[in-house]
């Protein structure tokens, strides 16, 4: 019975794992099917019992690695609010897709009485590759991105935020008239991620 | 009643069921979120009939604002973290819809709206749909702050890396299915249509001696003058009009512009003038616009053009210079120094889309240089950036550079002499060589030219032989033509696919190697033609 209830309790830690390792997949999918890099710098890797593309581009893997490492540490600070990944076109800057991670975290401390929260992993699991799934199925109704485009990731934090090295103060990025597509959420009864997608109209 | 076709029994029983299955089944998870969802749907079950009736619309697939959500099912279904939101997206509805009828009595809402409305329903909808996401609710709080990670540092792509959905879905034809040209006997004719003879030709395999315009106007450059012929009225001028330049020494390098209005040249002093052919001559320059000259620049051979009035030079000191031949101040680059060339850069392509540019050099390598580099935002000239890539493998000089025009992102380079080989380059990958072609064991290759109707590859050789490649898995060599028993020059290939051939016997050979068929298809997949880039 014991083994069961550990299994099941969820950390604030382990959570900000759960959903690093979330948006580590979310963020590479993105970019293999939207195509802004070559699909064969990617490999494929199982996971949540998918298929998912994982880049093997060594400045690519760079780049996301510190990145999602301090997406990790804010997460495990209850100080994200929000993770955006930005695509915009190279020559314009022109902002064309934005796909938004609204983060909403339970009040959950960090060590002590009120530190866990009950939820069976493998549900977790099985959410997070819905959500996976369907941002893998939102190429069919996405616009073809017909100019060379970048990626930029932007977080939303609190005011008292310290900025690290690397990281800069932004402006949003919203896309004017942009249609907005909403897909499903999970959450690991810590961390509760809502995903939706904005992307410019005609 | 334990099986039955379920496809259009869609009951109001089944619906509730479904959206009590939602609530129960699959986001039961998130907390409030799954209780949520079930509220949309009840509100939905509940509220269907009568919003049918006043909209009178299909919901599009952001609906899931608005109350009966259910009806689009849960593909799309969205979470509402809070109920407020919810409530007062429904009353922003209600209240722009129904504008004028806020007074709670007038119940009457399937009542036909006033026909002086400016805005259909939709068109509020949609607005509203709209504002909400390019508003303020997306954007950050009073008390949070943006951060962006790195921002615009973002490893680009490799270079020339075309997306491709984009290659699939557009028409431009960058991809030419090599399977669709099915050739089972190729005739190649092996005599020239037309040989001229060019006496004064100067004998230098550095130099460029002939470029065919867009027009069918064949430059040659002969030592001091230049002669201009039309290939399809076989009429020759001289044009300088039997005044050349003396004071620049000889022309070394001959080039159109992409449309054919101007003409430039080359000189061993390392000027480069600017001509157009429909200027009437006075008494001091012969049709000349400008002068293009730099600092320690010697002979000038390789040029080539931008579309957007970049002018591209390479100079026997190595160096390779961007001139905006619109502008006083003409330089706007110079790629040299310890990461340029060292020795004379012999041939310079840019690529279709301009997005890098290829230089073959006698110092042994080939290099490619990429766009961002040719003009600096601030004005400023840019000196010696790092190429994009070196390629040293070539055993002799590098004497021509070439890329292709029916394959995506390949890169030839012709090796001179001692070296006699061809050698493909992946653009996309990194520059890994593709594959070692041996043209010629005894001398160099003088120059490459693609063929898109056939997927072919042309090389000009050293020991006076056209040798037809094709562009298939073995790369295999399977036509030679003997068009000189001198060594060839130049080659270049003309708007319709002719070669123009110069040789050490001093004439100039055109070929028709490249015939279409005009009866069959072939001719289609050609349209639309990108006139100038097989221009050299």
């Amino acid at each position: 019975m014991t083994d069961t209830k550990t299994q099941n309790a969820i950390s604030l830690k382990g959570s900000a794992q759960l959903v690093k390792e979330f948006f580590h997949f979310g963020i590479n999918s993105i970019l293999y099917q939207r195509a802004l890099y070559p699909s064969d710098t990617f490999r494929r890797e199982k996971k949540y019992g998918l298929t998912l593309l994982v880049t093997q581009d060594a400045k690519l893997i760079a780049f996301l690695e510190p990145l999602l490492q301090q997406v990790e540490y804010w997460l495990s600070k209850k100080q994200l609010k929000r993770l955006v990944m930005v695509i915009s076109e190279v020559r314009s800057k022109e902002v064309v897709e934005r796909w938004q991670f609204d983060i909403h975290t339970e009040d959950v401390d960090e060590q002590g009485e009120n530190a866990t929260r009950q939820k069976d992993e493998k549900k977790i699991r099985q959410e997070i590759s819905d959500v996976l799934r369907q941002i893998t199925a939102s190429v069919s109704f996405l616009p073809l991105l017909e100019e060379p485009v970048s990626f930029d990731v932007l977080i939303y934090t609190a005011k008292n935020t310290e900025a690290p090295e690397n990281w800069t103060e932004s402006g949003a990025c919203l896309i004017q008239n942009s249609e907005q597509v909403q897909l499903r959420s999970f959450s690991t009864a810590v961390h509760s991620v809502n995903t939706n997608v904005q992307y410019k109209a005609d | 009643m334990a099986f039955r076709d379920v496809t259009n029994g869609f009951t109001p029983m089944s619906t509730a069921m479904r959206a009590l299955d939602i609530g129960a089944g699959r986001s039961k998870g998130p907390g409030s979120a799954g209780r949520s969802t079930m509220a949309i749907g009840r509100k939905g079950g509940a509220s269907q009939g009568l919003s049918l009736r006043k909209r009178d619309m299909t919901p599009t697939r952001n609906t899931n604002i608005v109350p009966n959500a259910s009806m689009v099912g849960d593909r799309f279904l969205g979470v509402r973290m809070n109920e407020d939101e919810f409530d007062r997206a429904n009353h922003l509805i209600n209240h722009h819809m129904h504008g004028k009828k806020e007074d709670s009595l007038d119940t009457s809402h399937s009542a036909p709206n006033s026909p002086k409305k400016e805005l259909t329903e939709g068109d509020r909808l949609k607005r509203m749909l709209r504002a909400k996401s390019s508003g303020n609710i997306t954007d950050a709080k009073e008390d949070e702050r943006i951060l962006c990670y790195k921002k615009n540092l973002a490893p680009p792509p490799a270079v020339g890396y075309v997306n491709q959905a984009k290659v699939l879905y557009s028409v431009s034809g960058v991809i030419n299915p090599a399977s669709s040209v099915k050739k089972s006997i190729r005739n190649v004719s092996q005599t020239a249509i037309k040989v001229l003879d060019a006496p004064g030709l100067a004998k230098d395999l550095y130099s460029r001696h002939v470029d065919w315009g867009v027009h069918n106007w064949v430059a040659v450059a002969m030592t001091n003058d230049v002669y201009l012929w039309n290939t399809e009225s076989g009429d020759i001028k001289n044009f300088f009009e039997d005044s050349p330049p003396m004071n620049e020494g000889a022309i070394t390098g001959v080039k159109w512009s992409h449309d054919g209005k101007y003409l430039t040249l080359g000189y061993a002093s390392g000027a480069v003038k600017i001509y157009d052919p429909n200027r009437p001559r006075t008494s001091t320059n012969v049709r000349e616009l400008r002068t293009l000259r730099v600092g320690g620049g010697q002979r000038c051979a390789a040029m080539a053009w931008r579309k957007n009035g970049i002018l591209t030079t390479g100079y026997k000191s190595g160096d390779i210079v961007n001139h905006d031949v619109r502008i006083h101040n003409h330089v706007v680059s110079a790629w040299g120094g310890e990461a340029g060339h060292s020795r004379d850069v012999t041939d310079l392509q840019w690529s279709a889309d301009e997005s890098m540019c290829a230089s073959a050099s006698a110092d042994r390598t080939a290099k490619v240089w990429e766009e961002r580099f040719v003009r600096s935002t601030d004005n400023s000239i840019i000196r010696n950036p790092s190429p994009l890539h070196t390629m040293d493998e070539h055993l002799g000089q590098v004497r021509c550079v070439q890329f292709c025009n029916f394959r995506d992102g390949i890169l030839a380079t012709g090796g001179g002499t001692g070296d006699g080989t061809v050698r493909l380059w992946d653009v996309k990958r990194n520059f890994q060589q593709l594959k070692e072609i041996s043209i010629c064991a005894s001398g160099g290759v003088g120059g490459i030219v693609f063929n898109r109707a056939y997927s072919e590859m042309l090389t000009a050789s050293d020991d006076g032989l056209l040798r037809i490649c094709r562009f298939n898995a073995s790369y295999k060599i399977s036509h030679e033509i003997r068009a000189s028993a001198e060594a060839l020059m130049d080659c270049v290939a003309s708007p319709n696919d002719e070669i123009l051939t110069t040789d050490m016997e001093e004439t100039l050979k055109v070929y028709r190697l490249f015939q279409v068929d005009k009866s069959t298809n072939i001719l289609d997949r050609m349209q639309p033609r990108n006139v100038g880039f097989n221009v050299r």
